[in-house]
């Protein structure tokens, strides 16, 4: 399995050449794209913000094809973007609201589970609980995966700065619950590493890597039998706890092969001492952005979720947002949501008006970001004349529809890309009614899922939503 | 947390009172009956007098009340050990993940701090459930290992303890495995994994040659799940049901990483490798040795940081630019430098945490608060304005982090006394509750406008037990340094406490510090989160013995952090746990 990678590794190296090396990096792509004549594969991105949005300037005036980009969904109305862009109105997080508890943290454990939250905790703090099934991104990629790639690769965005638990974490595994959480990873060192370290620069470093991995999968095996040796030894919970570490384990050998052939994009240059810091947010999500685009360049993966922070973030945004900062005391992302006032209010006060604008702005931010990551897949041939964004879907997503009543009706989803033609794009949605397990439902199918008919607590799922799909 | 205005909660179950809070009299009765002789009283007597080392604790116990336990399932103290609570597994933190390779291999530089963080349980990182396994975890080991490996044989004759060219390459690794795979493991090696290990040695020798070899060993050991959690099968305990004894091995790992934050030192590995943990009395004199030794301070500072949440000073937004990095560090280090003071060099009381009129500070600390003093960068012992300072809460640490960018936050300040030291969290304000702050009104004191703000309903019913005791501490600014008003307008500290066993009115930060210290309800809450942090989870039904025996070794020696930290590697909690499967020794 590992001598034939590296034979095709050394294939490919010889057939590009050391001139594919010297190559900027986009170039050396596309030439490889078109060598491989394949249609590409289709791909999906789950992008998360916190906090909800504020809905009257997020929302579109007008449905159909010919709406106008709100002032939130501006900056994704470039030329470029605006044929991609779709906005889907009315889908209600419902499974969301099936137990209650703290908004955010509902919210959160709801958000790609598509179930209300599980292991529940009656605490003086109200009821608290995890995420209580796999999460549709975690489902896609294990229905699709392809031996020698990753699964899916899990981004974060200071998503481990203020919250440890259920606040921190999108994704889950199979089963959900405390253990099966799939945490972002917050450093883009360590991304670049999981992606691109199986990938050698060149044909002698190419030789060195081959013996490396050897050397390091009989170690995980080595390792593996330890795991095996105490079996059966332990109570049924720690037993449990020893066996998913056990089968993380298998899962790491497996990935040993990944990345038999890619030009390597630069090491990300952002040290530890900033992986947590608050001014750094911006910088760490443009170096993840740019480490998903690598990656559906070499194809190493073809799920990917990007988180930027935590349910009821408490970013500071005033280094970079443009507004009024001077005229609150509050900094705070979540304080700010909280200060503002449901969009259905008609006449807000001075404070309510300035929390708005600031909300407004933030969302502004995000939505450039988004119109960064697209643009930058847009980028990247995919062969056939198209590009990966062609070929890829974007789902933005936040845990609450607005800051300040913590709703789950009328999320604000946004969906960039067709997906490789499996779903309508350009048009502003009107899905009253539809949950967002039908609308997992429609992407799982649009990503080619076989016999996905279902998602999450089956209560709030009645199939996929025809209105989006092509 | 960077989030406080309104729900920034921490995650965690409602508090039960500990037992004797509500069998205040029994327990009294059950002191009486014992005369106070226990082991903890001859220590706590012994330090107090200031003339005899803690080392002398353990010597001490030996004519105390402890019995020991071979083959009686009867704890020190007398608790009856009936049957055990279950203690969830552990895995090293990555605090103590740090510190066990910068023992093991000589390496500082704290690969760990990469990991995923752990998910905080009641405030603490160590809890069991709060280990979170995920692919990244796993690379992250991998990863960690792979460069702990490599960077151990690069200083091959160092990590061997053998010159391989004078003695032969096997000869150093036979004598290799057994040393460090003794020390990783944190027991000696079975015969069978021993054989395996030096299969797998020969196997990578054949393949990539001896340093590499050598290489693997390392790596395959900092992933093995022996040296990442802190696995304990235990021992038959007869007369109990369902319950097993650690064996020496598993109790010199819970003691060294309860006490030192890392893996047993030579010495402790040594007493487990003879039995010599078999009594509560030996386990004594370690826990003793351990807490007196350098190493001792770690789990002091460790605790006493995540109790006052203190990593938080470092992203704290500030609008005076003066506050930096730089402060956040100074902030941090003086609370870390005073509780371990106080409670390893000095009285070792609670009463002495809230109240010292004394600090410790260095040049750039002194210059901070507007004081004179120390002159250079080392921490020294500052007298504080009596009538200003009391203890670690006025500390600017504390009072920075319990503040808003613009100004203190007495909200915080009253939620961290209700949470932190009376263990009486309240629920976080509802979803629909318009939470954030006022404008700020030049004619009104940030007191006059929260009063304002949080005195009709709904809010109130929480915020007459918040505002109050974290308006004591108004003298305080957002930066923790002492102010003589709000901005010109005149301060008033004053308040009554109102839900705890201390109520009454209070004139100042001062009054309710003492008033505090008087609290039953506030040494219960030192034992709870001592309990929390040492057992690595909460308190069960099955603990109620080990908690009475923790109170009342708490109560007896007057409120003393240290004998209270010693009592904490005496209880049937400490050395019993749930028998799970039939165990042979590993």
């Amino acid at each position: 399995m590992i001598r034939n990678s590296q034979l095709n590794r050394r294939t490919l190296l010889r057939g590009a050449g050391g001139v594919a090396i010297g190559l900027p990096f986009l170039e050396a792509m596309a030439e490889r794209a078109h060598a491989a004549e394949t249609p590409r594969p289709k791909r999906l991105i789950i992008m998360y913000t916190s906090n909800g949005t504020v809905m009257k300037n997020w929302k579109p005036t007008s449905f159909g094809l010919d709406f106008t980009a709100s002032p939130i969904l501006a900056p994704l109305a470039t030329p470029l973007l605006r044929p991609h862009l779709s906005v889907l109105s009315g889908v209600a997080m419902a499974s969301a609201q099936k137990r209650s508890g703290n908004g955010h943290a509902v919210g959160m454990t709801s958000l790609l589970t598509g179930r209300p939250f599980t292991d529940v905790q009656a605490t003086k703090f109200g009821d608290v609980g995890w995420g209580a099934g796999i999460s549709i991104d975690q489902q896609i990629a294990q229905s699709l995966k392809v031996p020698g790639k990753l699964p899916s690769i899990e981004l974060g965005v200071q998503t481990q700065r203020e919250y440890r638990n259920f606040y921190s974490y999108i994704s889950y595994a199979e089963g959900g619950g405390a253990d099966h959480a799939v945490v972002s990873d917050d450093n883009p060192v360590n991304v670049f590493a999981r992606l691109f370290s199986n990938v050698p620069s060149s044909e002698q470093v190419g030789a060195e890597l081959e013996r490396t991995i050897r050397q390091r999968k009989s170690v995980l095996d080595f390792v593996a039998g330890d795991f095996k040796a105490i079996s059966g030894r332990l109570g049924a919970q720690d037993q449990a706890r020893l066996d998913q570490h056990a089968s993380l384990i298998r899962d790491l050998e497996g990935r040993l092969a990944v990345g038999s052939f890619c030009a390597k994009p630069p090491t990300p240059t952002i040290d530890q001492a900033r992986i947590e810091r608050n001014d750094d947010f911006p910088a760490i999500g443009k170096a993840q952005m740019d480490l998903i685009g690598a990656a559906f360049a070499c194809d190493l993966t073809r799920v990917a979720t990007l988180q930027w922070g935590t349910a009821q973030a408490g970013t500071v945004f005033e280094p970079w947002v443009k507004a009024n900062w001077a005229d609150s005391p509050e900094k705070y992302h979540h304080g700010i949501s909280h200060a503002a006032c449901p969009s259905s209010v008609n006449s807000p006060t001075a404070a309510q008006l300035s929390a708005l604008d600031k909300l407004t702005r933030i969302n502004t931010w995000f939505a450039e970001q988004l119109a960064y990551l697209a643009t930058k897949l847009s980028a990247i041939d995919d062969g056939n004349g198209q590009t990966a964004l062609d070929n890829t879907a974007i789902l933005w997503v936040s845990e609450i529809s607005e800051g300040p009543d913590h709703k789950y009706t009328n999320m604000p989803y946004v969906l960039l890309g067709g997906m490789g033609g499996a779903l309508k794009k350009g048009e502003h949605f009107n899905l009253d009614g539809q949950t967002h397990n039908n609308l997992f439902v429609s992407l799982g199918q649009a990503m080619g899922v076989p016999n996905f008919t279902t998602f999450g607590d089956p209560e709030f799922c009645t199939g996929p939503i025809d209105a989006i799909l092509a | 947390m960077a989030a406080p205005s309104t729900s920034d909660f921490a995650f965690g179950k409602p508090l039960s009172l500990p037992r004797h809070r509500r069998h205040g009299a029994w327990i009294l009765a059950a002191l009486l009956a014992l005369g106070c002789t226990g082991f903890i009283d001859g220590a706590g007597g012994a330090d107090a007098s200031g003339t005899a080392p803690l080392g002398n604790a353990a010597g001490a116990s030996s004519s105390g009340a402890v019995s020991g336990i071979g083959g009686v399932a009867v704890g020190p103290d007398g608790c009856e050990v009936t049957s055990a609570p279950a203690a969830p597994l552990r895995r090293l933190t990555r605090w103590e993940y740090d510190n066990t390779v910068a023992d093991l291999l000589g390496d500082e530089s704290h690969p760990a701090q990469r990991f995923v963080a752990e998910a905080d349980q009641f405030g603490f990182d160590n809890n069991a459930a709060g280990a979170v396994l995920s692919p990244v975890v796993v690379e992250q080991f991998e990863e960690a290992a792979g460069v702990l490996a490599k960077q151990a044989t690069a200083q091959m004759p160092k990590l061997l303890g053998c010159d391989s060219s004078a003695q032969g390459e096997d000869v150093c690794a036979n004598q290799f495995i057994d040393a460090f795979f003794r020390r990783a493991y944190r027991r000696a090696l079975s015969p069978p994994e021993r054989s395996r290990i030096h299969d797998f040695y020969r196997q990578a020798k054949l393949d990539s040659g001896f340093e590499q070899a050598i290489s693997v060993l390392v790596s395959a050991a900092l992933q093995s799940p022996k040296f990442l959690y802190r696995l304990e099968f235990g021992m038959p305990a007869p007369g109990t049901t369902g319950a097993v004894r650690l064996s020496s091995w598993e109790l010199a790992s819970r003691l060294s990483y309860l006490l030192t934050g890392s893996m047993p030192d030579d010495e402790l590995l040594g007493a487990a490798e003879q039995n010599l943990l078999a009594t509560s009395e030996q386990v004594l004199a370690q826990a003793a040795r351990l807490l007196t030794s350098d190493r001792g301070a770690r789990v002091v500072k460790n605790f006493y940081r995540q109790w006052a949440g203190l990593n938080d000073l470092t992203d704290l937004q500030r609008k005076d630019a003066s506050y930096s990095a730089a402060t956040a560090q100074l902030l941090a280090q003086e609370t870390e430098t005073f509780v371990d003071q106080v409670i390893r060099a000095g009285d070792g009381t609670l009463s002495t945490l809230l109240t010292a009129p004394y600090s410790y500070m260095n040049r750039d600390l002194a210059t901070f608060y507007g004081m004179q003093g120390p002159t250079d960068e080392r921490f020294v012992k500052v007298a504080l304005d009596p009538q200003r300072y009391s203890g670690l809460m006025t500390q600017a640490g504390l009072m920075a982090r319990l503040a808003h960018p613009g100004q203190p936050s007495p909200v915080l300040r009253g939620k961290f006394i209700r949470e932190k030291l009376l263990c009486a969290p309240l629920p976080p304000p509802p979803n629909n509750v318009d939470a954030t702050l006022p404008p700020l009104d030049p004619q009104a004191t940030a007191r006059q406008q929260l009063t304002q703000k949080t005195g009709g309903s709904p809010c109130n019913t929480c915020h007459t037990l918040l505002n109050p005791p974290g308006f004591a501490f108004e003298h305080f600014d957002e930066l923790g340094r002492f102010r003589a008003n709000d901005h010109g307008l005149a301060l008033d500290a004053s308040g009554d406490l109102t839900g705890t066993d201390a109520d009454g009115p209070f004139a100042d930060h001062l009054d309710l510090l003492k008033l505090l210290t008087q609290s039953e309800q506030v040494r219960a809450c030192v034992v709870v989160n001592w309990f929390r942090y040492a057992y690595g989870r909460d308190q069960a039904e099955a603990d109620a013995c080990s908690t009475q025996q923790l109170s009342r070794a708490f109560e007896s020696s007057g409120g003393n952090v240290k004998q209270l930290l010693l009592a904490l590697t005496q209880t049937p909690a400490f050395m019993y746990r749930t028998a799970t499967a039939p165990g042979v020794q590993p």
